[in-house]
């Protein structure tokens, strides 16, 4: 079975300035990431900011071409493909973005907004029948079809990314690329949400590459995890490998950090913050708040290795 | 003596014929030292509930309450110049984003003696010195590494946690006996925020002082408060202490709340949503607000509101609430 994408050592680098009379630094916001996701199958990836998630995102649904590296999604390759191809590639990934009020233009109706990928991509498809789809797509996310002749200021946060969700299926996607979808969502609406983009797995074999800060949210959608840090992957492995035994003390960090409503001894906080992106420390990049660094970390970047089921980027595991 | 006494606090905006009730009869009470949880929605009023507490609500809201006490002093009796004597020095509050809450155009040292200026000691108050010495002091309590060099620094310099460590400087810099901090850690990473959520812990243990936590995140307040009470639509639907509330609530809203976290939904293949939206705060429903979207409604609760319930260390707001967990089977409301 091909895989639906397949990336290997993708990096996206960015040129800053800083200054009239300093020297331009450079920010690897996306340091040689290799990632697969099979058809059906969700992979999350968690990070806090600045580890690189979404500039990830960003790259697997082409809105920007990564600076080295591969990506293949159907077999063919992104970098080499001819207008034609990407064309029909961009069909097959859609995305959901964090904030449904920023998302949705505000001076289009839903009915507009839902029928805009199938107006530039199905340009033979008749007016009525751009509706109609879009209909459906409403019926799917759980909206009647009072709401087509509205505009979005007139729903909630929970409905207007029920309408961003719409949108990302009208093209009948493969992969639905989620960035922290529901991390603007009151908990409540967030359940919803989620119980929707689970059904949608369920009935039209969607694949997810969910991006969050939520590891609770990855707990309960994720086939796959991965963890990034400092535009890095430090840890690959199966939902229930990673939760029962994280291997990266990274992994372990966060999640003795994430509150939970049972009582606990008080948990023991990580030390320091991430490092600068402009000043990248040597080795590898946890190595500072790491309660369990040695010398060769400060020195040598760990390759991810296999060890076990999971995949980490750590000296010391194993 | 509680530290800090609401009673029947209403706070209204709009027209005064079709007021928007942002906060609707809240009874709140806190006592000296003890940490305290407000978690609830977003409109639920529990940001409003903290600025009616700091008279920080400007016109058109209008804040009405038969009694907001502070250490026995009724605030709202209190002229406006008295009652900045106590805001900012025994009661300090601080924000979610604390980048906006700084002044972009002051260093840390500036911004931490502006406090001192208003409200420190006689000496801290003549001399510049002695401010500067003291907001030292104070960026080693919050733990900022390098304390001294980040005296000088611009907010602009600082990380979202460093400077949520400063905006909390600031705010213990003249010894509050209650600090407010609304959202302090909703925007910073989860590393992070159990470092804040640590220090304010460590805060409030060694000097004794009162925390009103305000939060929409549940796992945040149970790690932290010893006592909570639930906002839903601007009313307080349940309170009682930590960790029973949690363990085994008795308000349809609150185990909602929980029954919807990933958390509590390990294995299974959906969670249990809450259907249905928070009622805008201009079209309440008459009876409880919580009816149109309660899984355990019945007829009486579409029609009366009802009364919220003092018991011992808890109060409760519903016709026909749930069993405590471990209570002998008896349906409380028939």
């Amino acid at each position: 079975m091909t895989l639906l994408v397949e990336a290997q050592d993708l990096a996206r680098h960015y040129t800053v300035r800083r200054g009239l009379w300093r020297s331009p630094g450079t920010v690897r916001a996306l340091d040689g990431v290799s990632l697969a996701i099979a058809g059906g199958t969700t992979l999350a990836v968690v990070g806090e900011s600045g580890s690189g998630k979404s500039t990830l995102a960003r790259a697997v649904t082409m809105i920007e071409a990564p600076t080295a590296g591969t990506l293949r999604i159907d077999g063919v390759d992104v970098g080499q493909a001819d207008r034609a191809a990407l064309a029909r590639l961009r069909t097959r990934v859609q995305m959901v973005f964090q904030n449904p009020y920023a998302s949705l233009n505000p001076r289009k109706s839903i009915a507009a907004l839902l029928g805009e990928p199938l107006a530039i991509q199905r340009a033979t498809l008749s007016a009525r029948a751009r509706r109609t789809a879009a209909r459906e797509a409403l019926a799917r996310v759980g909206l009647g079809s009072a709401a087509l002749d509205r505009y979005p200021h007139m729903f909630s946060g929970g409905q207007r990314q029920r309408i961003a969700i719409a949108r990302a299926l009208m093209l009948a996607p493969a992969l639905v690329v989620a960035d922290e979808p529901v991390a603007a969502l009151d908990v409540s609406i967030q359940a919803q949400v989620l119980n929707l983009l689970m059904d949608l797995k369920d009935s039209s074999g969607i694949a997810y590459l969910f991006i969050t800060h939520n590891l609770e949210v990855v707990r309960h959608i994720a086939d796959e995890v991965a963890v990034m840090y400092f535009g890095r992957i430090v840890e690959r492995a199966a939902k229930r490998t990673l939760f029962e035994a994280p291997r990266h003390p990274y992994t372990q960090v966060l999640l003795a950090a994430t509150p939970t409503l049972a009582p606990r001894r008080t948990p023991t906080p990580p030390r320091g913050e991430p490092p600068s992106p402009l000043a990248p420390p040597a080795g590898c990049a946890f190595h500072g708040r790491c309660p369990l660094a040695v010398d060769r970390c400060r020195v040598e970047v760990p390759a991810l290795r296999q060890v076990g089921e999971t995949w980490v980027a750590c000296h010391l595991a194993g | 003596m509680a530290l800090l006494d609401i009673e029947g606090l209403s706070v209204a905006f709009g027209r005064p014929d079709s007021p928007i009730r942002a906060v609707d009869g809240v009874d709140l009470a806190i006592e000296p030292g003890e940490t305290v949880g407000l978690v609830g929605e977003s409109g639920s009023g529990k940001s409003v509930t903290a600025l009616a507490v700091m008279g920080l609500v400007d016109p058109p809201g209008r804040v009405v309450a038969r009694r907001i006490a502070f250490a026995g002093r009724d605030l709202a009796a209190l002229t406006p110049a008295a009652r900045r004597a106590i805001v900012g020095k025994d009661i300090a509050m601080i924000f979610q984003d604390p980048l906006a809450a700084l002044d972009p155009c002051y260093t840390v040292a500036f911004q931490i003696g502006e406090a001192l200026r208003r409200h420190g000691t006689p000496d801290e108050r003549r001399s510049a010195r002695r401010r500067r010495a003291r907001a030292l002091e104070l960026l080693a309590q919050v733990e900022i590494p390098d304390a001294r060099a980040r005296l000088d620094a611009w907010p602009h310099q600082l990380s979202g946690g460093m400077a949520q460590r400063v905006m909390i400087a600031i705010a213990i810099a003249c010894k509050p006996r209650l600090l407010i901090a609304d959202e302090p850690t909703t925007a910073l990473d989860v590393t992070v925020q159990a470092q804040v959520l640590e220090l304010l812990a460590r805060l409030t243990r060694e000097h004794g002082m009162a925390l009103l936590l305000i939060s929409h995140d549940l796992a945040v307040v149970a790690q932290s408060v010893s006592r909570v009470a639930v906002l839903y639509a601007g009313q307080v639907m349940e309170e009682g202490r930590v960790p029973a509330i949690f363990a085994s609530p008795r308000h349809p809203y609150t185990r909602a709340l929980i029954d919807a976290l990933p958390e509590h939904n390990v294995g299974r293949a959906r969670l249990a949503a809450l259907p249905g939206v928070v009622p805008s705060a201009s079209a309440r429903p008459p009876g409880c607000l919580l009816a149109p979207r309660c899984p355990r409604v019945r007829e009486r609760c579409r029609i009366e509101l009802p009364r919220p319930a003092h018991g011992e260390g808890s109060v409760l707001r519903c016709f026909y609430p749930l069993v405590p967990r471990g209570a002998v089977a008896a349906d409380m409301g028939t």
